[in-house]
This record gives C-alpha cells, sequence and structure tokens, in this order.
C-alpha cells in the first residue's frame, strides 16, 4: 500500500497550507498556502487515481484539467496583488478597511 | 440535444471572447447590445431543452427538467442583470470585459448545472469561479479591492476541497461519471463521509454557508450593487446545481449522517442571517446577511432529499425557491444600485423617505422584500412555507419549526426596511423617475413576476420541474 504514503504527506501539507492561510497577512503568502493546498488535494486525487487501472488515467486527466484551474486563479489574484500595491503601497490583506471575519 | 449545447457554446462564448477584443480595439460600443441579444438567444435555445431528458457527450452532460428549470432562470437573471447595466456602467473604462465576463459566467453556470462527470465540473467550476473574480474586483476602486481580493482567496481554498472531496469520492466509486453507489465497502464508509465533507465545504463556501460565509458580507455589502445582483443572483445557482448533481447521488450511502449534518448547518446558517441582519445599520450588507439566511432555508430542502418521502417535495421546494431567490436577489440589487445612481446613501437612514420620491421603485421593492420574508400569496410565501419547510414536516418536524422562527426573526429588519422607504420624512432633493432609467424596468419585471407566479402559476411551475 504505497499509496498511503502519498496520502499522509498530502495530509502534513494541507495542514501545513492551512496554518500559512490562518496567519499569514500578505496576500502573496497567503496565495502560496493556498496552493500548498491545491497541491496536497492533486497529490491526493493521484495517489487515490493510482490504486484502479481502469480509472487511474481518467484521475490523471481531470487533475491536468484542475491544473488549468489553479494557474487561472493564481493569474487573476496575483493581478489583484498588483492592483492592490499600486493602490496602496503595500500587500497587507488586514490593512484593508473593512477586511475582517 | 446536443445541437442546443453546442449552440450555447459558440454564442455565449464567440461572443463574450470577440465583443470586448473589438471594442477596446476599434473603439466601438456595440457589446451591451450584443450581450443583451446573447442572453435572450441564450434563454431560447435553454427553452428547447424544456421536458427534455437524457445523457450527451458520451455521458459528461445530462439533460433533465430541473436542470434546465434551473438554467432557465439563471439566463432570466443575467438577462435582467445586463439590460441594467446598460445605464449603470456606461461611465466605467472596463465595462466591455464585465458583458465578456458575464456571459462566460453563464455559460459556467450552464455546464455546472447540467454536470454528469467530474471532468467537466471541474472545467466549468474554474470558468464561473474565475470570472466571478474578476467581474466583484472589475470596478477597480477600493471597496471593489477589498471584496475581490477576500473573494479570490476564499475561492481558492474553495476549490481546493473541491479537488479533494472529488479525489476521495471518485477513489472509492472508481469513475469519472457521478452516479448512485450500490455498495460502499466496509472500511471506507469514512473516507466516503469525509469526501462527502469536502465537497460540502467546497459548495457551502460558495452558497454562504455558515461556518465558510466568512467572505460574504464583504463581498455582497463591499462591490458595486449591480456586480452583487449577478453574483448573488446567477453565479450562487452552481453551488444548487452542484449540489444536486454531484452529491445526492450519493446520499443514499451517507443517509442518516447527511440529515444531521445538514440540518445541523442549516439551522447555525439561518440563525446566523438573520440575527445578524437585525443590527445591520447598511442596507445592501443587511440583503448580504439576507442571502446567508437563504442558504439556511436552501440548506433545509437539502436535508430532506435524505428521505425517499420527503425527496420529491424537497427538490420541487429547492427549483421554486430558487425561482423566488433569484428574482428578489436581483431585483433589490438592481434597485439599490438606481438608489445609489440616484445619489442616495444605502444606509437605512440615507434612504429613508426615497420610496415617496421614486414611488414606482420603492413600491416594487417592497414587493421583492415582502417575497423573501414569505407573505402570501407571493411567490416567496409557495416555496418557502409550503414546498420547503412542508417537505420536511413529516420527517422532522422540529427542522420546519426553526425555519419558522427563523422567517419570524427575519420580519424584524424587512419591515425595517419597508419602514425607511415609506414612513419617514422625504428628503430635500430634486430626484424622479425618468425615462431612461432601466433599473426601474428591471424591478418592475422581476416583481410582476413575483406576484404572478404566487397568484396561482406554482402549479405551472411544478410541472415544468418534472
Amino acid at each position: 500500500m504505497e499509496a498511503s504514503w502519498y496520502l499522509f504527506v498530502s495530509s502534513i501539507l494541507f495542514a501545513i497550507g492551512i496554518y500559512g492561510l490562518l496567519t499569514r497577512r500578505n496576500i502573496i503568502r497567503m496565495l502560496l498556502s493556498a496552493e500548498i493546498i491545491f497541491n496536497a488535494a492533486l497529490l491526493a486525487f493521484l495517489s487515490l487515481a493510482s490504486l484502479d487501472a481502469g480509472y487511474g488515467p481518467v484521475g490523471g486527466a481531470i487533475v491536468v484539467i484542475a491544473i488549468s484551474l489553479s494557474a487561472a486563479e493564481v493569474g487573476v489574484i496575483v493581478s489583484i496583488a498588483i492592483m492592490m500595491f499600486r493602490m496602496r503601497r503595500a500587500l497587507d490583506v488586514y490593512e484593508l478597511k473593512k477586511f475582517r471575519g | 440535444m446536443e445541437m442546443v449545447i453546442w449552440s450555447l457554446m459558440v454564442l455565449l462564448g464567440g461572443i463574450g471572447l470577440v465583443v470586448p477584443t473589438l471594442d477596446y480595439l476599434k473603439g466601438t460600443k456595440v457589446s451591451p447590445y450584443l450581450a443583451l441579444i446573447a442572453t435572450a438567444l441564450a434563454a431560447v435555445l435553454v427553452g428547447l431543452l424544456i421536458g427534455k431528458s437524457g445523457t450527451l457527450f458520451d455521458g459528461t452532460i445530462r439533460v433533465d427538467p430541473l436542470a434546465t428549470y434551473l438554467a432557465l432562470i439563471a439566463t432570466v437573471g443575467a438577462f435582467l442583470v445586463t439590460f441594467a447595466s446598460l445605464v449603470q456602467v456606461k461611465e466605467w473604462s472596463t465595462s466591455p470585459s464585465l458583458y465578456s465576463l458575464l456571459l462566460l459566467a453563464l455559460l459556467g453556470v450552464y455546464f455546472v448545472l447540467y454536470v454528469n462527470d467530474a471532468s467537466v465540473l471541474v472545467a466549468a467550476w474554474a470558468l464561473v469561479a474565475v470570472a466571478s473574480y474578476v467581474l466583484v474586483g472589475i470596478k477597480k476602486d477600493e471597496d471593489s479591492l477589498e471584496a475581490t481580493a477576500k473573494y479570490a482567496l476564499m475561492g481558492v481554498a474553495s476549490s481546493s476541497l473541491l479537488i479533494f472531496g472529488i479525489a476521495l469520492v471518485l477513489g472509492i466509486v472508481k469513475t469519472s461519471t457521478f452516479q448512485v453507489l450500490n455498495s460502499v465497502p466496509i472500511g471506507l464508509k469514512t473516507t466516503l463521509l469525509l469526501g462527502v465533507l469536502m465537497l460540502i465545504a467546497a459548495f457551502g463556501f460558495k452558497l454562504g454557508v455558515v461556518p465558510f460565509h466568512g467572505w460574504l458580507p464583504d463581498v455582497y455589502g463591499g462591490a458595486h450593487p449591480i456586480i452583487v445582483s449577478f453574483v448573488a443572483g446567477v453565479i450562487k445557482l452552481i453551488s444548487i446545481g452542484a449540489f444536486l448533481r454531484v452529491l445526492q447521488p450519493l446520499i443514499p450511502s451517507v443517509a442518516n449522517d447527511w440529515f444531521l449534518i445538514m440540518a445541523f448547518l442549516s439551522i447555525i446558517t439561518m440563525f446566523y442571517g438573520n440575527l445578524a441582519a437585525l443590527v445591520q445599520k447598511n442596507v445592501q450588507r443587511m440583503m448580504a446577511y439576507s442571502s446567508i439566511a437563504q442558504a439556511g432555508y436552501f440548506l433545509i430542502a437539502f436535508a430532506a432529499l435524505a428521505y425517499s418521502d420527503s425527496q420529491a417535495l424537497a427538490l420541487e421546494g429547492i427549483g421554486l425557491h430558487v425561482t423566488t431567490y433569484v428574482l428578489a436577489k436581483v431585483g433589490i440589487f438592481v434597485g439599490l444600485a438606481y438608489f445609489a445612481r440616484k445619489g442616495f446613501d444605502l444606509t437605512l437612514e440615507g434612504l429613508s423617505g426615497v420610496g415617496r420620491k421614486l414611488p414606482l421603485s420603492g413600491t416594487f421593492m417592497t414587493v421583492l422584500v415582502l417575497s423573501l420574508m414569505g407573505m402570501p400569496p407571493l411567490i416567496g410565501f409557495w416555496s418557502k412555507f409550503m414546498y420547503i419547510f412542508y417537505s420536511v414536516m413529516n420527517v422532522a418536524p422540529w427542522l420546519a419549526f426553526l425555519g419558522i422562527v427563523n422567517s419570524g426573526i427575519s420580519v424584524g429588519y424587512y419591515a425595517q426596511v419597508i419602514r425607511y422607504l415609506f414612513f419617514a420624512d422625504p428628503p430635500e432633493v430634486d430626484v424622479r423617475e425618468e425615462e431612461p432609467d432601466l433599473e426601474v424596468y428591471v424591478l418592475t419585471i422581476t416583481a410582476v413576476l413575483t406576484v404572478l407566479l404566487g397568484l396561482g402559476l406554482v402549479d405551472v411551475l411544478v410541472a415544468l420541474l418534472s
């Protein structure tokens, strides 16, 4: 059962990502933490898909589609960060006036 | 039927991608009108699918009456928002992109509603999610910057949970098509439940379910109201569609847990939304919290899906309540955008007496608010009390009771809006409803539909659903 080792790594990555998302204030660092969670999900997906010969390639194809989803999201968030830096010369999310909760 | 889906892709995708390029390069101003025509044609095309069911594209798309009905409602919502945008966003430098994103997001909403395969779900989810982050921030001012930063970061977390959930569930099902599980191997029950929980969290993020609601008041309360009318009215349908398509087949495998989870989430969501709305001074933020409360009512119907004798009524209830919700939210936020354009502050104080200065829009806003409140004979009464609450009556009367208690609480703030609109001294400014105010038409259409559908067309709608 090699898959269980990959799932173990994936859960550690998930925990690291959640920790980063909750404790960081800089939008780029928060984005990196969110990407760690995303990669943990992809790792879990691939390791579970590899257990079945018939479903495995299908799972791999879905992961490739999901990577394009993540690329699009990163593009948007980085452009938001650029807009934020232009408007107020800072990347601190919690300095935003009404940003709470 | 495949031709219809192909035409929708070419129509919405083609116009959505080509027109803004044309507008930016050549300096023309055709995108609003083409977007309006595209949504109208899309409504006709979706109308062709009414009453049909079957699977298309090698089983990756499944058409059924309920999904077609939801798609039709989404199209109506998108058409009304586009119509109101004609006067609202004329001054924005980014307005051609806005129309393009409206069309692309609408296409994504169709695919999520019709989805039957994980690959289509991921792709359509990406299309809607990324388009909506850009839409929220498209005005490029400080308020929308805050809203979009929070929305996008929460959205990435939601997409990650979606991938996690799909990974766990499909790892057990061992096929990428969403279907009812015949038997789950013992020992994998916990894994399946974990996957279902992750999917509930992912869809709950978009629906605004407490405890995943953190972004919602800032986005719905901070972005420009015309954008919020689209995000709250149309894009929210993706989470409802995903619940129906992705999670509903898994319910029999986790039946008892499903009911308890959904009942618990619906209770905290309803109470949080309604109680937090009571103390709001800003009407737009109040309506944001009211959206959270409405998500709680939807969760009651999702809870009722767990039992076979309440399932049919719950599905009809979801369809009808989507009608109520989309008409009311699109109308109310377009109305707020109208008041903002007329120079009013969107706080309760700022709106005092506006209903007397702008009688038509004030009256229609009141009708929509009453529909959300659940006042007979409007559509909101039928969908909320006669379908959603009634559907859980046999299986869990206490849940219906808590729903009714919450409807009572919600009167507190909805009545406050009506009181400030009409029973206060009108402001000393010279405004009146003029001829090119398209928002008034939108309010008229939504309010008239709300009244007419409530006055006896409910049976017609239910016939459309099945």
